[in-house]
């Protein structure tokens, strides 16, 4: 009984603390229609500032916690708003997504790069030693504390939406931002509101967790997922039913781990303790499936802002064959150590190159691709232990099966539930599965991560073995160029159209007779499969890859990748590859180890300006570069001869990275140069600056004056307008 | 046998927006659903393409209940729709988008079915252009075109002359009286009044989601009622 009651206030008090977690989540997005995948990180900033505040500079505990939760929390809210938020009025939901996964990215390498995860960090709870006695059971005075906090911040959400004209305001701008406007109330306000709250309550979950945790910034940071567990028990919506799911997450969390970890001998813990950590996941599931079916989405805006071209034939088939070959030409060029990393380029590739049909053709959103990579890995660890290369076909074949499985789990639901479903998968398979010791079922024993650690066997067919660094680089540049090429048959023929059309309007797509649901699972199944392939390849560029190699905010970094680059483009995935495995960046900043992190979620809280990412404008760029042949052909000269050269040593390897950097640079530019007509850049500049505002605002935000009309009409090459002295006006 | 809508109600929270709504649109006839803005229009083509489910009654096409059908099961059945807010797929071509509409032919012949898509509704000059860099007008008739290219049997719809200029109007009315005269049970809604009596054999009347009034264009013209409810004339005028 005593360990009854212990269990139960402790599962309490994490209920109090989840419960905190989701309301700031709830809030955020009811208000302002954004799911805040970062929430998590900006619990984990304010454990980390408390402590900095209480054991590392001294101040008092409640005037430390005072500071979190009154100063940095509205700063952070303020900033987060006006610095990022606002700007993602008007993207769609999975751009939307995108950058607050790159703004949980960023959080956790800024937290990083501040407090060095190698340093162990314990902070002392509030009141500590104080405790109180309830049937005979001693309770410290923080618990009962954080029971108290998160009941009287239920009491106070509530009474600030239903009883505080500002609250009201921010249940009336979810409902219809324009009506909220005529009523007299500013939605920019109420968002920035919404955030500063949002912020105080991630603050104040800090405060109360930093005692009871480990301090690790990436733990914290996922501690967002057992909060929008609780936060879709309240359907995002009812915040006294995401407290009530933070209670059942909280006491079941706790009785779980309080009874399995104190008592070996109930049958099978060993399995199931794992399985408690990520309890909320399991909920998660469970209640996506009661949840009721979302209505189908029309198109957001006649004019599609995201924009994935058809690529051709001719133009992949160059981008398969530059691969390889390039492949082959700078495998001699590379030192051993960076041979050895540069392998693992094509499996990352190939796993962001899965994202394309899935994110940018059919526009779901799905955030599990290294697990997905994790699976197509464990196949060929086992399945071919000897390396056969049709290990390949079973690692597709079973992620594509899984893929289907985790896609119905959420089917019948909006994008934000597919994408919640995806992250629980991942966040399951990190803390459990792939962590689960041997089993053994209908006689055959399973030993998922083999102990620790797979071990795979590089590929080997007739006549050749890619054992070696060199050999298995080129074999990777060859995989994906098959693969590249297949994604191109896929979005050229009729099964892409279907996909762009889901993309843009999933009402239409249906009454067209066309099932989106079966679409869905069939891309998410394809999607799957070359993830598959690209783990396998990954995985076999290390031989011996660990479960950490495949966690949650590894994927993270490969979606997001792929997201800012372009994830519209096939080529895009050759950069997410060689960004995320790449050595140039090790090379030149050995010590800064979270810069690739901080810089991919610099870009990718960007997205919301250009969603189409950098691989639109890049072609745009190079296009001139078809035109002028004779540029092409002596800047491809060039590089030959710097490459010949640094064969040959006459000059150094960084001469020669010099030389491409400078002609990736100069070649475009002496194209565009060439192929433009002589001041037309000018002249097009010149009409540009005879407006008197923007183009596209004149006639609506600015009066159009009669200088304007003739500069309009003279661009567009209509008749010289009459002009009666009037200038038009617009609304 | 057409489209049936079988007294129909649906509730938005503690709101009526159709209550009891009877609706007959048979084979080879343009019918007219007019009303008000909020009479409920919309919700019913909403009901019967399946986007929204109603409280109670039913609704046939050519006999057989679509009860909890999905909406892409109804479309399969012949059910066709056009809606108030353009749907097109913006990011591909007119051409691509009627391609997509014929995917329920045989793979051979979805090539020509498109083709005679195109030709039928003159869309040959911006067949190759992406959708949502078309006017809203050919917007419409590309809506239109992928109701054909689906082969439907009962064609919903919506507002299809807004956004379109005066020819593009005229044009559409042919278009609709052939689409009935091959045997198409055609249900348009449309505040164009002088294009609805022009081209329906038959108009119902919808407001506050009752039907106000049935009949012929002339029989409508001289309903008092009508005339002060939608028409916003005096009752004894």
């Amino acid at each position: 009984m005593h360990q009854f009651i212990g269990f139960t206030i402790s599962g309490l008090v994490t209920a109090g603390i989840y419960g905190i977690v989701a309301c700031g989540l709830t809030l955020t997005y009811t208000t302002t229609g954004i799911f805040n995948w970062a929430h998590g990180s900006f619990v984990a900033i304010g454990a980390f500032t408390y402590w900095q505040l209480t054991v590392s500079w001294g101040l008092p505990e409640p005037v430390a916690a005072i500071a979190c939760v009154l100063v940095v929390g509205p700063l952070l809210g303020l900033v987060l708003e006006r610095g990022i938020m606002h700007r993602l009025e008007g993207t769609s939901e999975a751009i939307r997504m995108v950058v607050t996964l790159a703004l949980l990215l960023g959080v956790v390498a800024g937290i990083n790069w501040v407090w060095d995860p190698a340093t162990p960090r314990h902070v002392t709870e509030l009141f500590a030693n104080h405790i109180v006695t309830i049937s005979g059971q001693r309770i410290p005075y923080n618990d009962v504390l954080v029971i108290a906090v998160a009941l009287a911040v239920a009491l106070a959400l509530r009474l600030l939406l239903y009883r505080l004209r500002a609250g009201v305001e921010m249940r009336a701008s979810v409902d219809d931002r324009t009506l909220t406007t005529l009523v007299g109330a500013s939605v920019k306000s109420t968002a920035t509101r919404a955030w500063i709250v949002s912020c105080m309550l991630a603050m104040l979950a800090g405060v109360l967790i930093a005692p009871r945790s480990t301090m690790s910034s990436s733990a914290l940071a996922l501690l967002i997922v057992n909060a929008y567990a609780a936060a879709v028990i309240g359907r995002l919506r009812s915040l006294p039913l995401t407290f009530l799911g933070a209670l059942v997450l909280g006491l079941a969390n706790d009785y779980g781990q309080g009874y399995l970890g104190s008592d070996p001998t109930i049958p099978a813990s060993q399995y199931l303790i794992g399985m408690v950590n990520v309890l909320p996941v399991i909920v998660l599931f469970i209640v996506l499936q009661l949840l009721p079916q979302s209505r189908l989405r029309g198109g957001r805006s006649l004019r599609v802002r995201e924009v994935s071209s058809k690529p051709t034939w001719h133009g992949s088939g160059t981008l398969a064959v530059v691969c390889v070959v390039g492949t082959l030409a700078l495998a001699p060029l590379l030192r051993p150590g960076d041979l050895n990393t540069m392998s693992k380029v094509w499996g990352l590739a190939i796993i962001a190159l899965s994202l394309v049909p899935l994110v940018g053709y059919a526009g779901r959103l799905a955030v599990c691709p290294l697990t997905f990579g994790a699976i197509g890995a464990i196949t060929i660890a086992h399945a071919t232990p000897g390396g056969s290369i049709v290990g390949l076909l079973y690692a597709a074949a079973v992620t594509a099966a899984v893929g289907a499985l985790v896609s119905l789990s959420a089917i019948r639901l909006s994008g934000l539930y597919l994408a919640l479903a995806t992250a629980a998968f991942a966040v399951m398979m990190d803390g459990w599965i792939f962590k689960l010791p041997a089993f053994t079922i209908f006689g055959h024993k399973f030993d998922l991560f083999q102990g620790g650690n797979l071990s795979i066997r590089r590929f080997r067919f007739p006549g050749v073995d890619t054992a070696s660094d060199h050999a298995f680089f080129v074999f990777g540049a060859v995989v994906f160029a098959v693969l590249v090429l297949a994604v191109t048959a896929i979005r050229r023929s009729e099964f892409g159209l279907r996909l762009i059309a889901l993309k843009d309007s999933q009402v239409a797509f249906a009454t067209l007779g066309l099932s989106q649901r079966l679409t869905t699972v069939a891309v998410f199944a394809l999607s799957a499969a070359i993830a598959g392939v690209g783990g396998a390849v990954f995985g076999a560029a290390f031989q011996q890859p660990s479960p950490d190699v495949f966690t949650f905010f590894n994927g993270l970094g490969v979606l997001v990748s792929i997201v800012i680059l372009g994830v519209g483009s096939i080529g895009a995935s050759i950069g997410a590859g060689m960004f995320l495995a790449g050595p140039t960046l090790a090379n030149l900043f050995p010590s800064l180890t979270q810069l690739s992190s901080a810089l991919i979620a610099t870009a990718g809280i960007n997205l919301g300006k250009n969603p189409n990412g950098a691989a639109v404008d890049t072609r745009a760029q190079w296009r001139p570069v078809l035109q002028a042949r004779a540029v092409l052909i002596v800047g491809f000269a060039a590089l030959v001869t710097a490459y010949a050269l640094t064969l040959a040593d006459v000059v150094s390897h960084w001469t020669f990275a010099g030389v491409v950097l400078a002609l990736v640079i100069a070649v475009p530019l002496i194209a565009r140069v060439i192929t433009e007509p002589a001041g037309a850049v000018v002249e097009r500049d010149r009409q540009a600056d005879a407006l008197s505002a923007d183009p596209e605002d004149l006639g609506w935000l600015v009066p159009m004056t009669e200088d304007d009309l003739v500069a309009v009409s003279k661009a567009l090459d209509l008749p010289e307008p009459t002009l009666t002295g009037a200038a038009s006006h617009g609304a | 046998m057409g489209l049936e809508v079988k007294e129909v109600t649906v509730d938005f929270g503690g709101h009526r927006a159709l209550d009891t709504v009877t609706i007959d649109a048979p084979d080879g006839v343009v019918t007219g659903l007019i009303g008000p803005n909020g009479a409920g229009k919309t919700t019913l083509f909403n009901v019967v393409t399946g986007v929204q489910r109603c409280l109670r009654g039913h609704v046939e096409v050519n006999g057989v209940r679509l009860d909890g059908m999905a909406l892409h099961r109804r479309a399969r059945l012949g059910l066709g729709r056009t809606f108030q807010r353009l749907e097109l797929f913006g990011s591909l071509t007119v051409r691509e988008n009627i391609r997509m509409a014929a995917a329920m032919h045989p793979r051979h012949e979805r090539e020509s079915v498109t083709q005679a898509v195109i030709e039928r509704l003159d869309l040959t000059a911006v067949a190759d252009t992406r959708a949502d860099l078309i006017s809203t007008g050919t917007g419409r008739v590309v809506e239109l075109g992928r109701c054909l290219a689906t082969d439907a049997k009962v064609v919903l719809l919506d507002e299809p002359a807004s956004g379109q200029d005066l020819h593009e109007s005229e044009r559409f009315a042919l278009i609709l009286r052939e689409l009935a005269g091959s045997g198409t049970a055609v249900l348009l809604v449309e505040h164009d009044m002088d294009l609805v009596m022009r081209v329906c054999d038959r108009i119902y009347v919808l407001d506050f989601g009752v039907v106000l009034a049935s009949g012929t264009p002339n029989d409508i013209r001289a309903n008092a009622v009508v005339r002060s409810a939608y028409l916003g004339e005096e009752a004894t005028a």
